[in-house]
C-alpha cells in the first residue's frame, strides 16, 4: 500500500495525498481565522462592485436576510461550508453568511455601510472564485417558490390518503348502517383538501393539453380523478354502490411524490446563474479623454472608447483603436488560433484580448452584434423546436381513445338495460384504467435514470432525451475542444532538444502572457529553471516579446501561419540570431479515434463540423477514420445549423457557445466544454468528463431507461385491461381496487428501482 | 361506542396538528436546502451567531 495514502488531513482527518491538510479551507480553519486587511478601492480588483451601478444591480431587496448573493466556485468540501459560514469573522462588515452547497452559492448579510468588494475580496482570499449573482438572474429563487408549493401538496394529499384508508378499512371489514354512512362522509370531506389543493397542477396541465390540443398525461389524471370523485360521490348520495376515494387520493399522493423527486434532480444542476451572467460580472474601463472610468457590461453604449485590458472579452462590436491587437476567438468560432487585427478593424462582441490595454471603440451595442444576434436567435430557437413526443405521452394518447370509447360504448349499449348501473360501470372503467404506471412509474423511472447519469459525470436538461438519443442516427463532432484537446501543445522543435536555459529564458519572457502558446510551454516544460532578472520587457502587440537577460537581447516572434498549414509556430532569436523554432499544434484526444470507430461499428454515422482550416479538419477527420465527404470544415456557426438541417435524428457534440446554434439544431445537442449553464441553455446533455466515454454511458443508460419503462407500461396495461373487464362486467367492489391499486403500484416502483440500481 | 365520537375528531386533530406544523416548517424554507446542513453539522462549534 502506497504510505502517502494513509497519512490523514490535520483538520478534517480525510485521507489526504497532499501535505497536511487536504484542502486550502482546512488550512485556514485549522491555522487562524481572523480578519483580513481591509483593500482600498484602487487595491482591490474588486473595487468596481462599490460602485452605485454595480450594487444596486446585484442587492436583492426582496429577501429579509440575506442581500447579496455570490456563486462560489471551488465550493466542494464540508471544510468549504464551515470556512464561508465564519466570512463575518474574516470581515466585520458581513452580519452573516449561509451556503448552499448544492447550488455552490454564498448568501451575505453586508451592512448597509460595508463595502461589497471586500466582502467579494474575502471569498477570493478564501480560495474561492466569487461571482455576483443579480437578483433577476436567480432562477433558484423561483424555484425555491415551486418547489415549497410543491412540497406542501404531498403533504397534504399524504394526510388526507392516509386518514382516509383509515376510515374506509372498517368499512371494508364489513360495517354497515349509520357509521358506515359517517365514515364515508369523513373520507368525503377527506378528499376535497386534494381536490382543490394537491390536485391543481393536474388541472393546469389538463387545461394547457386541451388548450393546444395535445394530449399528455395530466388529461387522464386529471379526468380519472375527477370521475372517481364524481362516481363516488354520486354513489354516496344515494347510499348505495362502490366508493373509491381512498384509492383515487393515495393514487394521487404517489404521483405527486414522483414528479417531485423528478423534479429535484433535474433543479439540482440548473445552476441560478444564466447565460448573461457570464458577461454581466465584466467591467470596463472607459476613457473619456484623459479620465477613466469603471462601468459594468450593461452600461457599455456605442461609441464608448474602451482600454480592454488583457484576457477580457470584449463587450460589444468594436473598432480597434490600438495598431495592433492578438484576439482569441475561440468562444466566436471555435478556432482554437489567435488571430492578429490591425487598427481600424472590427473586433467581434466576445472575443477575448491576448494583449495588454488594447484601445478600442464601441460600434455595435451588444444586441445589435454578431453573438448578441446569435443569441437572440437561440432564444427564438427554443419556442420553434419540433416538438417531441415521448413514448409516455404517445401511450397516454392510445389509452384515453381507447379507455373513452369502450367507457362511452358500453354505456350507450347498456344504459337500456340498466342506466345507474351503466354510468357507475363506465366510469368505474375510467378510475381503474387510469394509465397508472404512465403517470407515476415514468417520471419515478425519469429521475432515477437522470441521478444515475448525473454520478457518471452525465448532466441531462431533461428526461425525454433519454428517448431521444435512441432514434440518432447522424452524429456530428466539432472538431476543437471535441475531438482534440482544444488547446494547443508543443509538437516538436528544432532544434529538437531544447537547453533546459533556454526553455527557462522563454518561459521568463513569457510569464505574463494569456496566449495559448505561453500555456503549452508551461505545461510542456513544467520543471525549467527561470532566470532571475529579466530587463526590460516588452510585449509587442500581435507579434511576440522582446527583453533583456544577462546582456543579452531576446526576442520571441510568432511566425505567421502561412510557411506552415497546419501548425503555428515561434522563433526563438538571440541578439537577432535564431536560437530556436518551436511548432505547436492541437493534438487529439487520445480516446477520440478509438471512440469514433466503436461508434461507426455500431451503425452509427460519423460526421465532422469545423470552424477551423479545412487542411486541418481533414487530417483530424483521417485520423479518426471519418470519411474526407462528411469532414466540413471553416463554417460559421450558421453553415453548421445547415448542414445538420440537411440530416435526419441528428446528435452534434460540440462546446459552449460558438456551436450553441446547431447544438441546438440537433435532435440532441450535447455539450462536452464551457461553462454548464451556458451549455445546458442551448444543449440538452453536459458532459462533465472530458473526452467521448460518457456518451457510450448515455447510449448505455438510454437503453436500460428504456427497457425499464417498457416493462412499466406492460406491467400497468396488463393491470388496466384485467382492472377494465372487472369494471366492465361488475365485478370490481371499491375493497378490491383499494388492494390492486398499491399493489401495482409498489410492483411498479421495485422493477424501476431494479431496473435502474 | 360514544367514546368514537371524541377519537375520531381527536385523531383528525392530531393529523391536522402534524400537518400544519409541516405546511409552517416548509414555509420557512426548513427543506429548501437537503444537503448543506448535512455539512454544517460536522462544525466542531455548535453555536452559531443569530443576526
Amino acid at each position: 500500500m502506497d504510505p502517502k495514502s494513509l497519512q490523514v488531513c490535520a483538520y478534517c482527518g480525510t485521507s489526504t495525498q497532499e501535505a497536511r491538510y487536504c484542502c486550502n479551507a482546512c488550512e485556514i480553519l485549522d491555522q487562524q481565522v481572523r480578519p483580513l486587511p481591509v483593500l482600498s478601492e484602487q487595491e482591490n480588483t474588486y473595487g468596481y462592485l462599490d460602485k452605485d451601478e454595480f450594487r444596486r444591480l446585484y442587492l436583492h431587496p426582496q429577501q429579509e436576510d440575506f442581500n447579496y448573493l455570490f456563486f462560489a466556485e471551488g465550493l466542494h468540501c464540508s471544510s468549504c461550508v464551515h470556512l464561508l459560514e465564519k466570512l463575518p469573522q474574516f470581515y466585520e462588515g458581513i452580519a452573516n453568511a449561509r451556503v448552499n452547497f448544492g447550488q455552490s452559492t454564498v448568501a451575505v448579510q453586508l451592512a448597509p455601510e460595508a463595502s461589497l468588494a471586500q466582502a467579494a475580496h474575502v471569498i477570493a482570499e478564501l480560495g474561492y472564485k466569487p461571482t455576483p449573482l443579480a437578483a433577476q438572474d436567480n432562477l433558484a429563487e423561483r424555484y425555491k417558490k415551486e418547489n415549497r408549493a410543491f412540497l406542501m401538496r404531498i403533504a397534504v394529499a399524504g394526510f388526507c390518503a392516509g386518514n382516509t384508508m383509515l376510515f374506509v378499512i372498517p368499512v371494508y371489514a364489513g360495517l354497515a348502517g349509520t357509521w358506515a354512512t359517517v365514515f364515508n362522509w369523513i373520507s368525503f370531506a377527506l378528499f376535497l383538501p386534494i381536490l382543490f389543493f394537491s390536485a391543481v397542477p393536474f388541472y393546469r396541465g389538463a387545461w394547457n393539453s386541451l388548450k393546444y390540443k395535445v394530449i399528455n398525461v395530466d388529461l387522464p389524471i386529471a379526468i380519472a380523478m375527477l370521475s372517481g370523485f364524481a362516481l363516488s360521490t354520486y354513489n354516496l348520495i344515494r347510499d348505495d354502490g362502490a366508493i373509491y376515494y381512498d384509492s383515487t387520493a393515495s393514487f394521487m399522493f404517489f404521483i405527486l411524490s414522483a414528479r417531485y423527486l423528478l423534479k429535484r434532480v433535474q433543479q439540482n444542476y440548473l445552476s441560478p446563474s444564466r447565460m448573461k451572467s457570464f458577461f454581466q460580472t465584466e467591467k470596463y474601463l472607459r476613457l473619456n479623454g484623459e479620465e477613466s472610468q469603471t462601468i459594468p457590461w450593461s452600461s457599455v453604449k456605442t461609441g464608448d472608447v474602451l482600454k480592454i485590458h488583457q484576457n477580457q472579452t470584449l463587450p460589444a462590436d468594436c473598432e480597434l483603436i490600438s495598431d495592433q491587437a492578438t484576439l482569441d476567438m475561440s468562444l466566436f468560432n471555435g478556432e482554437s488560433l489567435p488571430k492578429v487585427f490591425s487598427s481600424g478593424m472590427i473586433l467581434f462582441a466576445g472575443t477575448r484580448s491576448l494583449d495588454h490595454n488594447v484601445l478600442v471603440r464601441v460600434e455595435r451595442s451588444f444586441a445589435q452584434s454578431k453573438l448578441g444576434l446569435l443569441f437572440a436567435q437561440l432564444d427564438q430557437g427554443a419556442l420553434q423546436k419540433s416538438q417531441f413526443i415521448a413514448l409516455t405521452d404517445k401511450l397516454a394518447q392510445k389509452l384515453i381513445m381507447v379507455v373513452f370509447s369502450i367507457a362511452i360504448l358500453f354505456f350507450l349499449i347498456y344504459m337500456n338495460v340498466n342506466t345507474t348501473e351503466a354510468f357507475n360501470r363506465s366510469l368505474a372503467l375510467i378510475v381503474l384504467a387510469c394509465p397508472c404506471a404512465l403517470a407515476f412509474g415514468s417520471p419515478l423511472t425519469f429521475g432515477l435514470a437522470l441521478k444515475k447519469a448525473q454520478k457518471n459525470g452525465v448532466l441531462l436538461k431533461d428526461a425525454t432525451t433519454l428517448e431521444r438519443i435512441l432514434k440518432v442516427k447522424n452524429i456530428f463532432f466539432d472538431k476543437t475542444g471535441t475531438l482534440t484537446e482544444g488547446s494547443l501543445s508543443l509538437s516538436h522543435s528544432e532544434p529538437p532538444v531544447i537547453s533546459s536555459r533556454t526553455q527557462g529564458i522563454i518561459l521568463s519572457l513569457e510569464a505574463a502572457s494569456y496566449h495559448p502558446i505561453a500555456f503549452a510551454l508551461r505545461h510542456a516544460w513544467p520543471s525549467a529553471q527561470r532566470p532571475d532578472k529579466v530587463e526590460s520587457i516588452q510585449e509587442i502587440l500581435g507579434h511576440g516579446v522582446r527583453g533583456r537577460i544577462d546582456g543579452k537581447n531576446y526576442e520571441i516572434r510568432h511566425l505567421s501561419e502561412s510557411t506552415h498549414e497546419d501548425e503555428t509556430a515561434i522563433e526563438v532569436l538571440e541578439d537577432g540570431k535564431s536560437l530556436c523554432r518551436l511548432y505547436f499544434l492541437d493534438a487529439l484526444r487520445e480516446d477520440s479515434p478509438s471512440a469514433v470507430t466503436r461508434l461507426q461499428k455500431q451503425g452509427y454515422h460519423c460526421h465532422l463540423l469545423s470552424g477551423d482550416k479545412k487542411s486541418r479538419v481533414h487530417q483530424a477527420a483521417l485520423a479518426c477514420g471519418i470519411s474526407r465527404d462528411n469532414a466540413h470544415g471553416e463554417l460559421f456557426p450558421e453553415d453548421k445549423k445547415e448542414i445538420l438541417a440537411l440530416y435526419k435524428d441528428t446528435c452534434m457534440i460540440g462546446d459552449g457557445a460558438n456551436d450553441s446554434l446547431s447544438l441546438q439544431a440537433a435532435d440532441v445537442g450535447i455539450a462536452v466544454k464551457g461553462s454548464v449553464d451556458l451549455s445546458l441553455n442551448s444543449a440538452d446533455v453536459y458532459f462533465t468528463r472530458g473526452g467521448l466515454a460518457p456518451l457510450f454511458d448515455l447510449f448505455n443508460l438510454a437503453h436500460q431507461t428504456r427497457q425499464v419503462l417498457i416493462r412499466n407500461l406492460s406491467i400497468s396495461l396488463i393491470y388496466n385491461s384485467i382492472g377494465g373487464i372487472l369494471a366492465l362486467t361488475g365485478f370490481i367492489n371499491p375493497m378490491m381496487a383499494a388492494i390492486l391499486m398499491p399493489i401495482s403500484s409498489i410492483i411498479i416502483i421495485l422493477s424501476s428501482l431494479w431496473g435502474l440500481r | 361506542m360514544n367514546i368514537i365520537l371524541l377519537m375520531i375528531p381527536m385523531a383528525l386533530l392530531l393529523g391536522v396538528g402534524f400537518v400544519s406544523a409541516f405546511l409552517w416548517a416548509t414555509s420557512k424554507g426548513q427543506f429548501d436546502d437537503l444537503e448543506t446542513p448535512a455539512h454544517r453539522i460536522l462544525s466542531e462549534e455548535n453555536e452559531r451567531k443569530k443576526s
